[in-house]
């Protein structure tokens, strides 16, 4: 994969120095559309059930999340309240002050998940499986609770210190390590080469095309249509920012972003609530069609089950549970109970997909309602647009920033997550290839039609899953072990609340 | 006077020159001062108005015990508010024979946000940042305590610098905290209002202000 997009990016710079710029941007589609659709049929090898097409991979997740659930006993409803706490800090020993605190972590992770998927993927969903998709999306979001209890306790057990200092940790180091620890050090291995392949791939489509695109895109309808078969100035820019931050090192930009994104979101929402609000005479009916179209849903192909579907999928693109990802942004945090920062993490689906996802969908949701068809042929991030531009005129300019900014903020966590898949491969001597290659991706993304993007980028990321989730089999006793013994200390005591 | 030597006595002021600057503090404060006992964070208003004498004496219960009186909390950094606060410390601990803790609080905050590459590196910058901070800010400071004769020790803490360094005036159980004013100005000292300023209004310690 990453071989041929190669081959695309040389011929996107081979056509940079031609005088043609107009037809860049057709050309570049035209080369990776069949590309998109051969990869996808290959990793969403659908069986039909019951009239409906099931991706193999979605089953796979949704298998793996429904155990976990099971599992671990219901942790993502038994351990909110413990999560809350900890993330709050009751349970910070005062004298680790200066160290990544379980906030810190989490607010890292969820930054990167909190993207484009909130706002274009949920429109996205909605088109394709009906309203009733969103409910599936909920109930995928709070099984992934589970899903990630289990990475990310897994990720800080089984982290890694570097020669410099900093730590690195993750679903290849659990795979390697974890598996190793009983009696499969070559499975491991295996394991852990394939995920690291993966996840370095994967990263260029998730975490950086589908970004890109969706950020030019929604940049493209606030102007009007004025970026037209411009995409490849937007991409050049994006990337350029992108090189400051990840090669530059520039970390004043990083640092800005960090601090606006959360605030981004918090915008988001309240705006979102504001237009729910004002669409309040179409709430009830918009709640209503997402409960009755998620068992009988109208002219979604394959029914419930085709609305199940693409609400799994979207929320797993969305929240990434399952995906491994998160597991390596977690595993910085600084604590001496691995099984805590699967605690928090299990917020981390919560706040993306029950919490942003639903509220996405009822901006969308009650705009059908009161207007059918409103967004015309539009999907994605030009949908959600249109819904919120309905009630609110300017807000679409509003939220081309909030795209800009969380594609941008997803493109860091995600070149991160790459590069640890990247160094566990070829080292750390050979970061600034991989770098070199996710910003010429990022560019690529933007001259590129949404279609051919989700593909790939769904695609990539869903074939990672599937060495994750098989690793999490094999290794849930073990979370399953420090849960009940960490669960048995604060019971007796022996671990216990600071007093603030 | 009888004022001033429940002072002395009550919380921990040690010399003649202390009770002195407070009875500086003027009409309406020293009717205050009289009855000390009614003062609390919220009547700073009544002190504002003598920048160079701000001793909070909004007393906790706790505050007469033995140890209270030979031991200061001084505020250090590298600025030069925080040279004058030292140098008045050490003339003080000298006067009273008094121990002097010396600390020094690194901005940090457990909710701000960073990258994920950055997070990765944290343990390690906690730990070059504590090293510096030891070497580069605290070490000249000890020595300098130490060539007047003055008995020290010394912390590092990462935190928010008002609330750091009142929770460690409480853990040492010290006499009072003695602090540099800052150069701080403009709007977010409107907003937000300065490390002294706040320190002044949540210490459960007397706080002791050098201009």
């Amino acid at each position: 994969m990453a071989y041929r997009h190669l081959i695309a990016c040389s011929v996107l710079f081979a056509a940079l120095a031609s005088p043609a710029f107009a037809g860049i941007d057709d050309t570049i589609n035209s080369i990776t559309a069949p590309i998109a659709a051969l990869v996808g049929q290959i990793v969403f090898f659908k069986i039909p059930v019951f009239g409906a097409q099931l991706p193999l991979v979605v089953l796979w997740l949704v298998v793996g999340a429904v155990f976990f659930t099971f599992y671990m006993g219901f942790v993502s409803l038994r351990g909110f309240k413990h999560a809350i706490e900890l993330v709050r800090g009751d349970y910070s020993n005062p004298n680790d002050a200066g160290e990544v605190s379980h906030f810190q972590a989490l607010a890292t992770a969820v930054s990167g998940t909190v993207g484009i998927g909130n706002i274009g993927g949920v429109a996205v969903a909605v088109t394709v499986g009906g309203p009733g998709a969103t409910f599936w999306m909920i109930l995928a979001g709070f099984l992934g609770m589970s899903t990630k209890f289990v990475e990310c306790t897994l990720g800080v057990k089984y982290r890694q210190q570097n020669p410099d200092g900093s730590v690195s940790g993750g679903p290849m180091y659990f795979m390697r390590d974890g598996l190793a620890a009983q009696g499969r050090a070559g499975l491991g291995r295996f394991m852990g080469t394939f995920y690291a392949i993966g996840i370095f791939v994967g990263a260029l489509g998730i975490g950086n095309m589908f970004q890109s695109n969706q950020a030019y895109v929604q940049l493209n309808t606030v102007a009007g249509g004025a970026l037209d078969g411009f995409g490849w100035l937007v991409g050049l820019i994006l990337a350029g920012v992108v090189f400051a931050v990840i090669i530059g090192g520039i970390k004043s930009i990083a640092a800005v972003t960090e601090k606006v994104v959360p605030f981004m979101a918090v915008l988001y929402c309240v705006f979102a609530i504001i237009v729910i609000l004002m669409n309040g005479a179409y709430i009830p009916a918009a709640i209503g069609n997402i409960f009755s179209g998620a068992l009988t849903p109208e002219g979604v192909a394959g029914g419930a089950l085709g609305a199940l579907i693409i609400g799994f999928q979207r929320a797993v693109f969305s929240n990434e549970a399952g995906i491994g990802s998160a597991s390596i942004a977690h595993s910085a945090v600084r604590t001496n109970e691995p099984v805590t920062e699967g605690y928090v993490s299990l917020l981390e689906p919560f706040i993306d997909t029950i919490v942003i996802c639903t509220i996405t969908a009822l901006v969308i949701g009650t705009t059908q309602v009161a207007a059918p068809g409103f967004a015309g042929d539009a999907t994605g991030v030009a949908m959600t647009s249109a819904a919120f531009e309905r009630q609110i005129s300017w807000f679409p300019y509003v939220l081309a920033i909030a795209a800009l900014l969380f594609a941008f903020s997803t493109m860091i966590s995600w070149s991160y997550y790459g590069l640890k898949g990247w160094t566990y491969l070829f080292g750390e001597s050979t970061q600034t290839l991989y770098k070199v290659i996710f910003c010429a991706f990022v560019a690529l993304g933007c001259m590129v039609q949404l279609g051919p993007i989700l593909d790939i980028s769904d695609a990539l990321v869903f074939l990672i899953c599937v060495p994750n989730i098989l690793a999490l089999y094999f290794l849930a006793p073990v979370v399953k072990r420090e849960m009940n013994s960490y669960l048995d200390r604060i019971k007796s005591g022996e671990i216990k609340k600071y007093s603030h | 006077m009888r004022a001033l030597s429940a002072l002395r006595q009550n919380y921990g002021f040690c010399n003649q020159n202390e009770c002195r600057e407070l009875s500086a503090v003027g009409q309406r404060c020293k009717q205050k001062v009289r009855d000390f006992g009614l003062i609390s964070p919220l009547d700073w208003s009544d002190t504002k108005n003598y920048p160079n004498v701000l001793i909070a004496l909004w007393g906790r219960k706790t505050l007469a015990g033995p140890n209270m009186l030979n031991k200061y909390l001084v505020a250090v950094e590298g600025s030069e508010g925080s040279q004058r606060a030292l140098a008045h410390a050490i003339e003080r601990a000298k006067a009273s024979n008094a121990e002097l803790i010396l600390a020094h609080v690194i901005d940090w905050s457990p909710y701000s946000f960073h990258t994920p590459e950055e997070l990765s590196a944290r343990h390690k910058r906690r730990e070059e940042e504590l090293t510096r901070a030891r070497d580069v800010v605290l070490a000249p400071i000890m020595k300098r305590v130490e060539e007047a004769g003055v008995q020290s020790s010394s912390e590092v803490r990462h935190g928010k610098a008002a609330e750091t360094l009142a929770e460690m005036a409480i853990e040492h159980d010290v006499a009072q905290i003695i602090a540099g004013r800052s150069g701080e100005s403009g709007m977010s000292t409107m907003l937000f209002g300065t490390t002294p300023s706040k320190l002044v209004q949540i210490s459960s310690v007397p706080v002791l202000i050098v201009p």
